[in-house]
C-alpha cells in the first residue's frame, strides 16, 4: 500500500469526537441520535463488522427535560439477585443520585443488544455540567445539533424586549397579577 | 486444477450407491465429527444445512437492502436530507440509480453523491418544500431557465 | 463440461473452504494492448497399443499438426510410453503446471481440452467472487468524515452555540404574528400621519 493510500485509509476510518449539549433536550429522543454516532450508522462506510463508531461527549446532562409526567412516573428497576432484592427508583430520585444516569441508561437501552454494546458505551462520555476536562475538549472535532430549541425563560428577557412585545389586550389599571 | 469428480460421476452408469452417497457427503465435507463421514448422520445435517441456505438466499437480499438504506441515509444526513425525500426527487427527475449504486457513490464517489443531494435540495426548494434559504448555489434546473 | 446439474447446490462459502476464491485478474494486464501467450509447453503422453489411448492417437494423427501450426509459441512434446493411460501436461509462463487425464476420451474432446489449456493463465482455477474488479475503485477519492463538512468547524471553539442550536426549517406562528403586527403598526401610523 502506497503512502497516499495509507493516509487515505486513516482519513476514511478516522475516529471523530462530537459534542452534544443535552440542555432542555428529551434524553430518549437524544439517545436515538447519539446511538447513530457511537455505532457508526451516520457514516456511509457503515458495516456491522466495521468498527467505525465515533465518540460522543454529552454535556449538561443535569439540565435534561423529560416529557410529560416522566420525572414522577418513570421507574428504573434493579434487582440485587437476593430474595427481596428488588428496588424501584423514580427518575427524579435517580437523577438526584447521579445526573448522568438517565442519559446513560437511555442510550444503553436504545443500542442493539449484542456483545458490541459495552464497547459502544465506552465511546459515550457524559458530564453533568458544561465543565469538560481539557484532555477531552481538545479531541472535539464537531458538534451534534440539538433536537429542539432551548426555551428562554421570561426573567432572562430584558425589560425593553418585554415592553416591545405586542399585546393582544391591556390589563385594567387596577388588575392585580397574582404571583 | 481441474475438478474431475463430475466427469467421473457422469461416467458411472446406472444407480450406484457409492456415488449417490458421495453426492451428499460432498456437501458435509466441512462438518465436524461423525456428521462429516457417516452417511446416516450426515444426511440429516445436510438437509438441515440446505434448508438454512435456502432461507439465507432471501435473507441475504433483505440484509443487503437494509445495509444500503442505512448507508444512503447516512450519506443524505450530511446534507440535511433523508433517503425518503431523495428517492422522490430522483424518481421525478428520472435519475434511475438503485440503492446499490447510490451507496457505492456515497462511499467511493462522494462528490457525485453530493451533486445528487444538491439536486434534491434544489428541486425541493422549487416546490417550496423544506427550505427557507431557497435552492443551494451551483444547481441549475429547467424550472430556473 | 459442468455436470453438476443434478447435485444439490453448495453455497459459495462452502465451496471456498476447499477450492478458494479470488477476484478477476489477468497476469501483468495481459490482453490490454498486447497479448503474451502464457502456455509455453504441452506434453501429450499416450500408449501406442492400449485402447484407452485410441482417442489420443487419433488426435495426434489428425489434429495435432493444426494446433502446432496455429500456435508457434507453444512447444509441443509427444511422449509415447507403454501400457499407461494418456494425459496432457501443460506448463505455463508463470511456472504453473496443469495435468489432465485423457483416459478413453475421443479426439473431439481432446481438441477442446487443448483449447482450454491454451487459453489458461497458469494460475489455479478458483471461484471468481465478482464478474468485475478494479484496483482503483475511486476516481474522486473515497469518502472521509471531513469531506462534506464546513471547514469552519475545524477552527471552531467547542462548545459552540451556533453549531449546537437546532436548524430552523420554518417560521413559528409567533413570528408570523409579530410580523403581521409590525406591518399593521406601519399602516396605522401612516394613516395617522395622513389624517393629521
Amino acid at each position: 500500500m502506497s503512502a497516499i493510500r495509507r493516509v487515505q485509509q486513516w482519513a476514511t476510518f478516522g475516529r471523530m469526537w462530537y459534542l452534544y449539549d443535552a440542555k432542555w433536550q428529551n434524553p430518549f429522543d437524544s439517545a436515538d441520535k447519539i446511538k447513530e454516532y457511537i455505532s457508526g450508522t451516520h457514516k456511509p462506510i457503515y458495516h456491522p463488522l466495521n468498527d467505525c463508531g465515533d465518540h460522543v461527549v454529552v454535556i449538561n446532562s443535569r439540565h435534561i427535560a423529560l416529557p410529560g409526567m416522566e420525572w414522577e412516573r418513570r421507574v428504573y428497576f434493579h434487582h440485587t439477585g437476593y430474595p427481596g432484592g428488588a428496588s424501584w427508583t423514580l427518575a427524579w430520585e435517580l437523577h438526584r443520585k447521579d445526573p448522568t444516569l438517565v442519559v446513560r441508561k437511555a442510550v444503553y437501552s436504545k443500542l442493539d443488544k449484542n456483545l458490541l454494546r459495552r464497547g459502544k458505551m465506552a465511546r459515550l462520555h457524559i458530564f453533568a455540567d458544561d465543565e469538560v476536562p481539557n484532555s477531552i475538549l481538545e479531541n472535539l472535532s464537531g458538534q451534534i445539533r440539538q433536537l429542539r430549541a432551548v426555551p428562554k425563560r421570561l426573567d432572562h428577557y430584558t425589560d425593553e424586549e418585554i415592553k416591545s412585545f405586542p399585546r393582544i389586550f391591556d390589563w385594567p389599571k387596577d388588575y392585580v397579577i397574582p404571583n | 486444477m481441474v475438478i474431475t469428480s463430475p466427469t467421473l460421476f457422469a461416467r458411472s452408469r446406472g444407480p450406484d450407491r457409492f456415488w449417490k452417497r458421495r453426492r451428499i457427503l460432498a456437501l458435509s465435507a466441512h462438518f465436524y465429527g461423525r456428521k462429516q463421514n457417516c452417511f446416516r448422520v450426515a444426511i440429516r445435517s445436510v438437509h438441515r444445512a440446505l434448508s438454512f441456505s435456502t432461507k439465507a438466499r432471501a435473507l441475504k437480499k433483505r440484509d443487503m437492502r437494509i445495509l444500503w438504506n442505512t448507508r444512503i441515509n447516512a450519506g443524505c444526513e450530511e446534507f440535511g436530507l433523508n433517503f425518503d425525500r431523495m428517492k422522490i426527487v430522483l424518481d421525478d427527475t428520472g435519475v434511475a440509480l438503485d440503492r446499490k449504486v447510490l451507496q457505492n457513490l456515497a462511499i467511493w464517489e462522494p462528490r457525485s453523491f453530493r451533486a445528487l443531494a444538491m439536486l434534491t435540495r434544489a428541486k425541493e426548494a422549487e416546490q417550496g418544500l423544506n427550505s427557507l434559504q431557497g435552492p443551494p448555489p451551483g444547481v441549475v434546473t429547467r424550472g430556473m431557465l | 463440461m459442468c455436470l453438476l446439474w443434478n447435485l444439490p447446490k453448495m453455497s459459495s462459502r462452502t465451496w471456498s473452504l476447499f477450492w478458494g476464491s479470488r477476484f478477476v485478474k489477468t497476469p501483468l494486464q495481459n490482453g490490454i494492448g498486447r497479448y503474451v501467450q502464457q502456455l509455453q509447453r504441452i506434453t501429450l503422453k499416450f500408449c501406442k497399443t492400449h485402447g484407452g489411448s485410441q482417442g489420443m492417437r487419433d488426435y495426434i494423427e489428425k489434429e495435432l499438426i493444426h494446433f502446432a501450426k496455429e500456435n508457434p509459441g507453444v512447444v509441443v512434446y509427444v511422449k509415447p510410453r507403454r501400457h499407461r493411460s494418456p494425459c496432457l501436461k501443460a506448463e505455463y509462463l508463470n511456472g504453473g503446471e496443469e495435468y489432465i487425464s485423457m483416459h478413453r476420451l475421443p479426439a473431439d474432446d481432446i481438441v477442446r481440452w487443448m483449447a482450454y489449456l491454451r487459453g489458461r493463465s497458469g494460475y489455479p482455477t478458483d471461484r471468481i467472487r465478482k464478474d468485475q474488479h478494479t484496483d482503483h475503485p475511486s476516481i474522486q477519492g473515497p469518502w472521509t468524515p471531513w469531506l462534506h463538512r464546513d471547514p469552519q468547524t475545524n477552527v471552531a471553539q467547542y462548545p459552540n452555540e451556533d453549531l449546537s442550536c437546532v436548524e430552523v426549517m420554518g417560521r413559528s406562528a409567533t413570528e408570523e404574528l409579530r410580523e403581521m403586527f409590525k406591518k399593521q403598526k406601519l399602516v396605522s401610523s401612516y394613516k395617522r400621519s395622513v389624517e393629521s
